[in-house]
């Protein structure tokens, strides 16, 4: 009888340990101030500066990984600290590789953050969930950054009519080696595409075996392909690579020409393909001596591998140095529940002084002009040319609702195709577009 | 050779006799303590049937739900089949199952073999230093798959890698291991061998150490050379651990996916891509949830009736009878 007891009771005791180790398994997210109190409090209001708070904690995350992202979260925590001492930040910094599949995951669940990041292409796909704030409703009519930030980086937050966030921007100048200019007698930079293709050829170095062991211009071939093939269309001439209505304008006769210019870097050995699967690019690695699909973020890393004294940057040859335009929009989540507190931490977090964090912390380019100064008081010569083209650097787009379709299933699976030399550019093209249409038909049906 | 009936089976049989006295004055007990023994053992169960049901069994029957709607992480409408049939067309979801078929045929059929080969070696007397080449051959097993991803993918880069490196003090033409459409998938296969064989040799080590040394003394006695043991005494007696490491190798293959999202992201040309990557980047690059889970769906039909057909021909002979 008493094994029987012990039995039943010993059975027990593993079923009540289960439930106690599923209710205790909640992951928390770093907090910033080891002070932070009690975060609910039902009365929100900011009035006067003298009135006391319920101490409020809210949400925050940021996508990124590395120190800088590390650095760039704690600080607009603090600096939010700083300025409301109620109101508590935790942030958590998420690599990009999970961050998306995160988000979502979190909306599904209710328990997304208040304040996060958002990828300037998907922002349409967050939009379509609901969950995004329209902030022309909420920020006050003379909110200062409607004229401290330029019209392109607004309208890259701006989807449908409506403002998502302030994007810190992630701006593509033309980065080149010095020291192997110098090598090859070249003193200029190239200014258009012909010269481009010329500085390319005498930059190209050889191994023994005749493979390319440095190339003069770095081709991305696989990760993001697509960014290479948007500059070298800039500089055909071609404005972008959709219409209003969605619709790929990738048979332009100027896409065409984008295209067979780039091919032609591999077809005839000017370059290797890059081996983006190690987490790096071929400048980044010492393995190309031009490039103009790095972005401002990586000037970070290049000053710890190749230092920043080797490296010359210059505005892109391209009509008016437009090249591409992307960042980290930040975005209100509608269902926020401490929604006041919320966007006064949104105002410090997208203010000056942010951005200016964003810049010296993360290497974006700041998009407020007031916070451009600090940016460019790190290094004139490199980050004041980065803060000179942001006015001009371009989307591909009106913001596109099928970018993953037309990244994923259409441009890149083709452009390796034909980089392979397995099709020839115009068929390539043209079933890019089939394959685009068909997978924006699929998707209209889905939702 | 014919061994009609061993000590071990005849001692099993001895012993079963026993069980079955015992369970049928088990069988004579009042219904009522039956009944209190039963609920005992369903409450002794019931803490991993209900980790099983949460964690396999409702997340098994969500995805085949799921597998039946458009889910895409915001909205979710049912399309019967649809799913499937898009399956059908999907050039490269057809190519992601021919690769993988490849890659578990050529990985699980090299392991095997090899593992067995060099268990047989190192199980021999003469063979000194048996328990460090074990080892050594066992560490990629043990080592993350990320990892190991990443030292390989720096072996094959074409222009810092060892192995070209080797290729240039040899005078061999380099190659661009990973970026071509020839070569790829042969590298990732080469690369689950070296990780995959380990565990093959270790288990067929310890299964041939558990082989009687009088059958092979019997067999030498009537003069059987070393390889006609190898082949009518360790192969036929290893026959379940061949079975137990097949069905394992080929579950393990079929989802091969951490060294394929390192070292190629499935191409060059879908050259590299797999069923469990394909399923990865409709769900999470693609966000078409209720399709990756179609794929899902169908990897885990692949590898139940690859299971079943093992179970119903892989293990018909058990351990001990020889012909």
């Amino acid at each position: 009888m008493f094994k029987k007891v012990l039995a039943v009771t010993l059975a027990g005791v593993l079923m009540a340990g289960m439930t106690a180790c599923g209710g205790g398994n909640k992951t928390e997210p770093v907090t910033t101030k080891a002070a932070a109190a009690e975060p609910e409090s039902k009365d929100h209001s900011p009035e006067a500066s003298g009135e006391s708070h319920e101490p409020v904690t809210i949400s925050m995350w940021w996508p990124g990984s590395g120190e800088g992202y590390e650095q760039l979260a704690k600080g607009m925590a603090d600096l939010v600290h700083d300025t409301y001492d109620w109101i508590t930040v935790d942030y958590l910094v998420i690599p990009w590789g999970d961050y998306d599949s995160k988000m979502n995951v979190a909306f599904a669940g209710g328990t997304a953050p208040d304040i996060f990041g958002v990828g300037m292409n998907p922002l349409p796909n967050y939009v379509q969930t609901g969950n995004l704030l329209e902030l022309e409703n909420v920020l006050p009519e003379d909110w200062d950054g409607w004229t401290d930030i330029p019209q392109n980086v607004l309208d890259c937050a701006t989807y449908d009519g409506h403002f998502y966030g302030v994007m810190m921007c992630d701006v593509r100048p033309m980065i080149y080696r010095k020291d192997l200019f110098e090598k090859a007698g070249l003193t200029d930079v190239p200014k258009n595409k012909e010269e481009l293709w010329d500085y390319a050829k005498k930059l190209t170095e050889r191994g023994e075996d005749g493979k390319v062991t440095l190339a003069g211009f770095q081709i991305q071939t696989t990760g993001y392909a697509d960014q290479t093939l948007f500059f070298v269309s800039l500089m055909h001439g071609q404005k972008q690579l959709w219409d209003d209505n969605y619709n790929l304008l990738l048979l332009e006769p100027t896409m065409i020409d984008a295209m067979e210019y780039t091919k032609r870097f591999i077809t005839e050995g000017l370059c290797d393909y890059s081996d983006a699967a190690v987490g790096t690019s071929d400048f980044a690695s010492g393995k190309a001596a031009i490039s103009l699909s790095t972005s401002c973020n990586e000037l970070g890393n290049i000053r710890g591998t190749l230092g920043l004294d080797k490296i010359g940057v210059a505005a892109p040859p391209t009509d008016k140095g437009s090249n591409f335009l992307g960042g980290t929009i930040v975005s209100v989540n509608n269902k926020s529940s401490h929604m006041e507190a919320t966007m006064l931490a949104y105002e410090v977090m997208t203010g000056t002084k942010g951005c200016e964090l964003a810049g010296l912390c993360a290497g974006f380019c700041p998009p407020r002009e007031s916070a451009l100064k600090a940016y460019v008081a790190q290094n004139p010569e490199i980050y004041g040319v980065v803060a000179e083209i942001l006015p001009s650097a371009k989307t591909y787009g009106p913001l596109n609702p099928y970018f993953s379709d037309f990244r994923n299933i259409a441009l890149l699976p083709w452009m390796e195709k034909i980089y392979y030399g397995k099709i020839d550019v115009r068929e390539g093209l043209e079933n890019a577009i089939r394959d685009y249409d068909e997978a924006r038909k699929q998707r209209d049906a889905d939702n | 050779m014919v061994i009609k009936e061993s000590k071990i089976v005849k001692e099993s049989r001895i012993i079963c006799d026993k069980v079955r006295l015992l369970s049928d004055k088990e069988c004579k007990k009042p219904v009522k303590k039956k009944k209190k023994q039963s609920v005992a053992a369903y409450l002794f169960i019931a803490p991993s049937f209900i980790i099983y049901l949460i964690f396999v069994l409702i997340p098994v029957v969500c995805a085949i739900f799921m597998s039946l709607t458009n889910y895409n992480m915001s909205r979710m409408k049912f399309v019967g089949f649809n799913n499937y049939i898009r399956l059908l067309k999907d050039s490269v979801f057809i190519r992601s199952v021919g690769n993988t078929v490849v890659y578990s045929l050529v990985v699980v059929g090299v392991n095997i073999i090899l593992g067995l080969v060099l268990a047989a070696i190192l199980n021999q007397v003469w063979f000194r230093g048996s328990g460090f080449c074990r080892a050594v051959f066992y560490v990629p097993y043990i080592i993350s798959t990320i990892a190991a991803s990443m030292i390989w993918l720096y072996m094959y880069d074409s222009k810092v890698g060892v192995i070209n490196g080797i290729f240039k003090i040899f005078k061999i033409p380099t190659q661009s291991w990973l970026q071509n459409e020839k070569l790829a998938l042969g590298c990732l296969i080469l690369m689950g061998i070296w990780q995959g064989m380990g565990y093959c040799l270790v288990v067929y080590f310890s299964a041939l150490r558990a082989i009687p040394a009088y059958l092979y003394e019997a067999a030498e006695i009537d003069g059987a050379s070393k390889i006609a043991q190898f082949f009518k005494i360790s192969v036929p007696m290893l026959s379940s651990t061949t079975f137990f490491l097949l069905v394992m190798c080929m579950i393990s293959s079929f989802q091969v996916f951490a060294q394929i999202m390192v070292m190629t992201g499935g191409g060059p040309l879908n050259s590299t891509t797999m069923i469990a990557h394909q399923i990865y980047v409709n769900s999470f690059t693609n966000y078409s949830m209720g399709y990756a889970t179609s794929q899902a769906v169908v990897l885990f039909m692949i590898i139940l009736v690859l299971t079943l057909v093992f179970f119903k021909y892989g293990n018909r002979e058990g351990d001990g009878e020889l012909d």
